[in-house]
């Protein structure tokens, strides 16, 4: 079971707003959270927050990205509507009629789309694309619009974390405040004399895996583990194969995405030890879609990766749920591994 | 160089598990290089040194892929069957009723969904039977993460040769067949290295770190690519030489490497042909080797191969010889771009 002092973390990092590029207040939680334990923190010039724990021969990479999806207002209309682009892989489906923030000020706004009693029956059943909907803020003219707003805001769904059972929790940007919460974790409880221990909360990986590309390069670890959150489908009307994890079944482990083939050895050694300690895990079903291990492996002449995710559903959307016991889970793995290679018992 | 594509093409190498194929490699290639290794990611990288007495000698980068498209086990379902994804690059179509065999031999047979229309057809509506009525015989021979690969024996036709590995263990018995040739070849001015990379069928990946760490004055790339078949409307004809690559995706033959592939083509009195295509398979090593450090100028020779991306791509041995002969024509003589 987590500790509570767990929960609130993963709760604030949850309504912490951090869009690619924006990853700001993010960084200023965990940096809090993080300051004095015996690590040795820093941004880097992209802004990803490096925290270097330990000095030993072994370098390794534990990262999570601190970016979530979401929208960047693009313009606006003589009415005072926003205009908005999205930020990352947002679902068109799940966007109109949601609560939104806008800007650095937290503006509260609504996503707009036409009544639905003005559509016609076939319009009905049809998904709005993204760039018929709009962003309302109350303001009456253009000028209203753009004297509390600049294009380029960005906008943050407003969606509370909530603890819906003694397990299940509710909240935004799961994907990755999971992953954020198990390095955090990671650093804060263990030391590895034999590792150098990067933990690395890296920037705009829902835009192309930046971040972690750049500390990659610049920490030249000598292997890396991803955390990440990954979709957990398992609900109805979907095949039983697509449904790439299942919610409160442990950490998946990823075998490949679109961006890597997983180091199968470290891949095997996560598989090893969740066995022999009894702990739940499941493969990534999922075989498409990237992560920061892609990004990382081809740095420099080559970094042995791996991802392993929490499942999280309804992923890319305002609000996702995930399993405590997926994240205690997740954390107490991602510890076994680094034990068994601060040991000496896993090698490459 | 028949003998070498042999060997090759019945190692077992999927993506991201290439061990075998680079033991392999390293012992076919180890007596006609100075140095050998394998690095972090399993790319081997040879280096035979021309002993030149200018102070910088060029460096030039040969580079094939030696991993192979393959399907693997994402789940295995309660009836004993195997879920599976493509790794790499074979066409959904080209499988069903496809042979395959695991790592350590399991045979197992690809077949469509039951009630799946051909125009329906994708991997995820396919599983791998292996001969197992239920989850527990299925686990006991194979379980997720394990890659099945194409049943790997070589059709020899004589001049052309069928098998699924040949994107790009073809590739690689060029590369082989060059440092063979050039071993005893009196003058080779420049230093050689030869990269077999890792994960080139799914994407360019393992090029590009392996040209990080060796920072070549030029890269030169040997891949398959689709001949002309029947209905296609493709210009590449097999048989007819290797052909330089003018664009594929993500890539654009910068004319100094394009001039000096054609210069040696003539010069050596060899067929050869031009490609210029955009589609998406046709991402090669040299769109990791350009891009990689301060940035490689790099060139690409593709052997046409029907039927690519499926599960019998057809080779000419001749066209595999021409590029060889193309290649050393190059690396006998000094170097300038």
């Amino acid at each position: 079971m987590l500790r509570p002092d767990t929960v609130a973390l993963l709760s604030r990092l949850s309504e912490a707003c951090g869009l690619a590029g924006d990853e700001g207040d993010v960084r200023a939680v965990l940096r809090e959270t993080l300051e004095g334990q015996a690590c040795e923190i820093y941004t880097d010039t992209i802004g990803n927050l490096i925290c270097r724990k330990g000095n030993g021969p072994v370098r390794v990479m534990l990262d999570a990205h601190m970016d979530e999806v979401g929208l960047v207002v693009a313009g606006y209309h003589d009415s005072g509507l926003l205009r908005f682009k999205e930020s990352g892989g947002l679902d068109p489906r799940v966007l109109p009629g949601r609560s939104v923030l806008v800007g650095r000020s937290k503006i509260s706004g609504v996503i707009g789309t036409q009544a639905v009693h003005l559509l016609d029956r076939s319009e009905r059943d049809k998904v709005i694309p993204a760039k018929e909907l709009f962003i309302d803020i109350g303001a009456r003219s253009r000028d209203e619009a753009a004297s509390v707003t600049t294009p380029g805001d960005p906008v943050y769904f407003a969606t509370r974390f909530e603890r819906l059972s003694d397990t299940i929790v509710k909240g935004k940007a799961f994907d990755d405040r999971v992953g954020c919460v198990v390095v955090a974790h990671t650093l804060l409880e263990h030391d590895y004399p034999d590792l150098t221990l990067f933990g690395v909360f890296s920037v705009q990986e829902e835009v192309g895996l930046r971040g972690a590309r750049v500390a990659a390069y610049h920490l030249a670890p000598h292997l890396a583990l991803a955390i990440d959150a990954t979709s957990s489908a398992d609900v109805p009307g979907v095949d039983p194969p697509a449904t790439s994890s299942h919610l409160g079944q442990g950490p998946a482990i990823s075998l490949l995405d679109g961006t890597i083939v997983m180091h199968q050895k470290m891949r095997e050694q996560l598989v090893t030890l969740a066995e022999r300690h009894g702990l739940p895990h499941q493969y990534r079903r999922l075989t498409t879609a990237g992560t920061d291990a892609g990004g990382i492996f081809l740095q420099r002449v080559g970094v042995p990766a791996c991802t392993m995710s929490v499942p999280c559903r309804y992923i890319h959307c305002p609000a996702s749920l995930a399993s405590l016991d997926d994240l205690s889970d997740t954390i107490r793995l991602a510890h076994l591994f680094l034990e068994s290679l601060d040991k000496g018992e896993f090698t490459l | 160089m028949k003998d070498t594509l042999r060997k090759l093409v019945t190692i077992y190498g999927p993506s991201g598990r290439e061990a075998a194929v680079a033991e392999e490699i390293t012992a076919l290639l180890r007596p006609y290089v100075d140095e050998i290794h394998t690095d972090a990611l399993g790319n081997v990288i040879a280096t035979l040194d021309g002993k030149a007495t200018a102070p910088a000698p060029f460096r030039v980068m040969l580079c094939a892929h030696m991993d192979q498209s393959g399907l693997i086990v994402t789940e295995v379902t309660p009836e004993g069957l195997l879920r599976f994804s493509v790794v790499g690059r074979l066409r959904a179509t080209s499988l069903p009723g496809q042979r395959v065999l695991g790592l350590s031999g399991t045979p197992g047979l690809v077949r469509l969904d039951d009630g799946v229309e051909v125009r329906d057809i994708a991997s995820g509506k396919m599983h791998i039977e292996v001969g197992a009525s239920d989850r527990d015989a299925a686990m006991a021979k194979a379980r997720p993460g394990d890659v099945f690969l194409p049943t790997a024996s070589l059709l020899d036709f004589g001049d052309c040769q069928s098998s699924p590995a040949l994107d790009n263990r073809a590739g690689c018995a060029v590369l082989v067949e060059v440092a063979r040739r050039l071993k005893s070849t009196a003058s080779h001015p420049s230093i050689t290295h030869f990269v077999f990379s890792v994960q080139g069928a799914v994407d360019p990946r393992g090029a590009h770190p392996a040209a990080y760490g060796l920072r070549p004055d030029l890269g030169l790339v040997v891949d398959v690519a689709r001949a002309k078949t029947g209905g296609s409307k493709i210009d590449l004809i097999l048989g007819q030489g290797p052909a330089i690559r003018i664009r594929g995706d993500n890539y654009i033959a910068p004319p100094r490497v394009r001039n000096l592939l054609e210069k040696a083509a003539i010069e050596a009195n060899l067929r050869y042909q031009f490609e210029v295509t955009a589609a998406e398979e046709t991402a090669s090593d040299a769109a990791a080797i350009e891009i990689a450090g301060a940035g490689t100028l790099t060139g690409v020779l593709t052997l046409p191969a029907r039927g690519c991306w499926t599960t019998s791509a057809t080779v000419s041995l001749a066209d595999l010889e021409a590029t060889a002969t193309l290649l050393l024509t190059i690396l006998k003589a000094p170097i300038t771009l």
